[in-house]
């Protein structure tokens, strides 16, 4: 299951960097070689990477890239390790779901009406990137805490039943 | 009782203070804009907020955040529209994402003049209709200030006719409006972040750009572009606008000092700005900045056809744009 | 209200950290708690949101995706090994030369991917075991591999600088790319002179002379890679593209280039382009973090709280950039460059702006000081790179490390000390 996730989004979100150097090359083409300079393509590879951003941050956590400080939990084992870890990902959920959702469906209504300067497309678009990155962040969190409890009891069950 | 006239500490909300000369609630707000500290606007808005200070008899409090601290323009509107601001003072073109009206103002010689522009800003129900328009959205508009006009600037060639625009990459702001006003003026519009002007003029990824004569030396582009010819094809306004339930939470005579004082700085302002523009031809002039006339009425001629499409485009925008212009004389 | 404020988003900040909650999620969360304060609720969960999404919203922000696939695809083509060959031929010839090979490698190779962690890891994985075989002492070695690795952070094209131009409210990319060049070289030839006093006091060997053919044969495989600092930088000076497309046109150079070294086949562009999409969005979401946290810090006015109590212990300049200079480099010990960039900016530069400090000066001071902190435990992703990569502990190049240190804090404090070192180039070239 998280893997067919990771799949699809490691596909959706290379394609769309792939895109964006297509776009930008695009750009100098246009103003350079053709003399006319594209009007789109600026406020398009803004926009491409904010979801970039809100999309692929989710499915970098899913792979634990993101920076931390490690040092002091480092030093944790046993069962705290996991508690300590579990807290972590709970934490990341609080972010997701009032932050990057409940925010993001704040900041989409808000939007309601106003249009982008260049493709005047609808800024709703936009905001979506946080509530469809909150839930991927979500997911992955919640897919976390599946593992760590599957190895806590591992674990435990190991020590008990030495 | 008139004892706490002289009342130092505004900052003792929370005692209990029953015999206060003052029964109105005294309201604290924030007020975004995106220029420098010695920018004519800020010096304008804080002569705006000392004002609506004394008329409210202190009972109005405004803090001032300057050099888009708070976002871009895009974003303090939103912010002002959340409730997260009341306050901001942003460009009419900025509002245009968020009410087509306001379009009106982006439109190429539209204002005849400086004083027509003035006419119609201070004196027209256009102007108060558009105001009003986005009540429901948030947030109203209370006052305006100029921002001069805006004419192009080249790095070498002056621009006299629309023919002198042919194969120039002029950059724009990011709008239909500007995009489709350089077109029709003659040269290929690109849209380009502010920021990357200076270095695309001296490097000659930009032959010009369009902007007032503070460009020029505000963001230096006088050392990099020496031709400033006067098109003058646009007046954009500023526009100070305040969040609708803010707006609506305040008593009449808070209401009535806000808007007094919103006029008073706007007059005090146009000759501010006046002085400004003085100032910033002698420094442009310095760094070798030549200024040139143009054959403006082809350039008008030019712009026609899209004073047309937007009076065809709804009933609205012919009513707003043949009031404007029973302002010219 | 700044220092309750400033209080409580530090308090959180720490709190979350110390848990390991990742950087990027701390920083928002801390902001988040700090603005409920202050504001109701829905606003305050709206204005987060909204700072994450405009906080992105930069057309220079793009440059840092693009040279971080540009770096990609040089780190899996032949680019290191070339270089390192050619570096071989300039200073092959010197006391110590390895280890100068190994120094000035890595400044080519930095200057062209901008990352000081490939810079250790590729330069260390083909160096480390020849200069072992050559008698070099391996934890001096990897003490040289390390400490010359961060130049490709000062030197363009770097994404420190466009940060730094971003929250620095617009300073040029382009004259901040100029003004990099020599402070970057200061920071290799102080490398290069404790290498020297090293090699020459424990008599390493000089490398044997090469044939006159053999090393025209190296210096013109080296040219096509090369050719991408005149090609980006060049291309940037004479107008055809901006800083940020310069960043485009790297990765289409870099891909032509990896493909005719068939050191990169269509088939892994894929997977390379998986990899940069991961190291972006880390950053990116770093740099979303930070304006939600600027925001918080503007609306309460802490900058301005800590800028008035650095102003109230001293108004000497000499002693306030001492001061900064002194709280970066602690921050750099745990912190990465990217959110201390973001953090730190918009507190420190309205200081030195007001005592006339040039932003294009403090931009290379800052990023320059923070590089110092790649390299120092306990947290420097430069320093763990390039341990692991020489199979040492960490406890075995801190010793061999410190007349490194001790050289590049000189060389920053010139540089701090020194405005003509970064105003030079860019003035030169009339920025
Ligand atoms: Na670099
Ligand atoms: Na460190």
């Amino acid at each position: 299951m998280k893997k067919i996730l990771d799949r699809i989004m490691e596909y959706l979100t290379a394609t769309l960097m792939a895109v964006m150097v297509i776009v930008a090359s695009w750009q100098v083409f246009t103003r350079f070689v053709l003399d006319d300079p594209s009007t789109i393509s600026e406020e398009m590879l803004r926009y491409s990477l904010i979801w970039l951003t809100m999309v692929g941050s989710a499915l970098a956590y899913s792979k634990k890239k993101h920076v931390a400080i490690v040092f002091v939990t480092r030093k944790f084992s046993g069962k705290m390790y996991y508690v300590v870890n579990i807290a972590v990902e709970i934490i990341v959920i609080l972010f997701s779901v009032f932050i990057l959702l409940f925010g993001g469906i704040n900041a989409l209504q808000n939007a309601v009406g106003q249009v982008s300067s260049a493709m005047q497309m609808p800024m709703e678009y936009l905001y979506l990137s946080l509530s469809v990155g909150g839930i991927l962040f979500i997911l992955y969190a919640i897919f976390h805490i599946i593992d760590h409890v599957k190895s806590m009891r591992n674990e435990m069950g190991a020590e008990t039943g030495n | 009782g008139g004892n706490s006239e002289d009342t130092n500490d505004a900052s003792g909300e929370g005692e209990s203070s029953g015999d206060e000369a003052n029964t109105e609630e005294s309201v604290s707000f924030r007020l975004a804009h995106n220029q420098p500290e010695n920018h004519p606007i800020h010096l304008s808005l804080e002569e705006f907020t000392n004002l609506a200070t004394e008329k409210s008899d202190g009972n109005i409090e405004i803090q001032i955040h300057p050099n888009g601290q708070l976002g871009a323009e895009r974003e303090v509107i939103e912010s002002v529209k959340a409730g997260t601001l009341e306050m901001a003072k942003v460009s009419a073109g900025a509002l245009e994402a968020f009410e087509e009206s306001y379009k009106i103002f982006s439109l190429p010689y539209l204002f005849e003049s400086e004083e027509h522009y003035y006419d119609v800003m201070d004196n027209s129900e256009t102007v108060k209709e558009i105001y009003n328009s986005t009540e429901d959205d948030g947030f109203i508009a209370i006052g305006w200030y100029t921002s001069g006009q805006r004419s192009i600037y080249t790095v070498d060639q002056k621009v006299e006719t629309p023919d002198d625009m042919k194969g120039l990459k002029i950059r724009v702001q990011e709008s239909p409006t500007s995009i489709a006003m350089i077109e029709a003026m003659g040269g290929s519009p690109t849209p380009m972040a502010f920021g990357d002007v200076y270095t695309s003029l001296q490097s000659g990824i930009l032959d010009g750009a369009e902007n007032n004569e503070n460009a020029l030396t505000q963001n230096n582009h006088g050392e990099v572009a020496k031709a400033y010819s006067y098109t003058e094809h646009q007046f954009v306004p500023d526009i100070l606008i305040i969040n609708s339930n803010t707006w609506n939470g305040l008593s009449d005579e808070l209401k009535q000092a806000l808007i007094d004082a919103a006029e008073e700085s706007k007059e005090s302002h146009k000759d501010r700005w006046a002085e400004s523009i003085e100032e910033a031809k002698a420094a442009a002039e310095e760094m070798g900045v030549e200024f040139f006339e143009v054959d403006k009425q082809a350039f008008i001629d030019a712009a026609a056809p899209l004073h047309d499409e937007f009076v065809s485009e709804s009933d609205t925008n012919a009513k707003y744009f043949e009031d404007i212009k029973s302002f010219a004389q | 209200m700044a220092l309750q404020a400033g209080l409580i988003l530090l308090i959180v900040f720490a709190l979350l950290l110390i848990l390991s909650v990742p950087i990027s999620i701390s920083i928002v969360i801390s902001s988040l708690v700090t603005i409920l304060i202050y504001l109701p609720y829905d606003i305050s969960i709206f204005t987060a949101a909204q700072k994450l999404v405009t906080g992105l919203d930069s057309f220079s922000l793009l440059a840092v995706p693009f040279f971080i696939l540009s770096g990609m695809l040089m780190n899996n083509g032949g680019i290191a090994e070339r270089l390192i060959n050619f570096a071989k031929v300039l200073v092959g010839r010197v006391p110590g030369s390895l280890a100068h090979t190994n120094i000035l490698a890595s400044t080519m190779f930095g200057s062209l991917s901008g990352s000081s962690v490939a810079s250790a890891a590729a330069m260390g994985q083909v160096m480390l075991p020849v200069m072992e075989k050559e008698g070099y002492d391996p934890k001096f070695s990897a003490a040289v591999n390390i400490a010359s690795s961060p130049t490709g952070l000062i030197i363009p094209p770097t994404g420190a600088l466009i940060l730094y131009s971003l929250v620095s409210g617009g300073t040029s990319i382009a004259a901040l790319f100029i003004a990099g060049y020599i402070p970057g070289i200061l920071w290799a030839l102080a490398c290069s002179l404790v290498a020297y006093i090293v090699a020459k006091r424990r008599s390493y060997p000089v490398s044997e002379r090469l044939t006159f053919k053999m090393a025209m044969k190296t210096i013109v495989e080296a040219i096509p890679s090369l050719l991408m600092i005149v090609i980006v930088i060049g291309g940037i000076i004479v107008g055809v593209f901006t800083a940020t497309e310069a960043s485009a046109i790297a990765v289409v150079y870099s891909l032509v280039l990896s493909l005719i070294y068939k050191t990169v086949k269509l088939r892994d562009l894929p997977k390379i382009l998986m990899e940069s999409v991961e190291l972006t969005t880390v950053i990116m979401l770093l740099v979303a973090g930070s304006a939600v946290m600027s925001w918080i810090m503007s609306f309460t006015g802490i900058p301005q709280a800590i800028s008035n109590l650095i102003v109230g212990i001293t108004d000497s300049p000499i002693l306030i950039l001492l001061i900064i200079n002194v709280i970066l480099l602690i921050i750099g010990c745990f912190m990465d460059i990217t959110p201390a960039i973001l953090i730190f900016t918009p507190i420190f530069l309205p200081i030195v702006t007001s005592f006339g400090m040039d932003p294009i000066h403090f931009g290379i001071m800052l990023v320059m000081n923070l590089s110092v902190g790649n390299i120092t435990p306990p947290v420097g992703s430069s320093l763990f790179a390039g341990v692991s990569v020489a199979k040492l502990d960490l406890e075995d190049v801190i010793k061999p490390m410190i007349p490194f240190y001790v050289a590049i804090i000189v060389t920053l404090l010139l540089v701090t000390y020194v405005p003509e070192l970064s105003l030079f180039l860019p003035r030169l070239l009339g920025y």
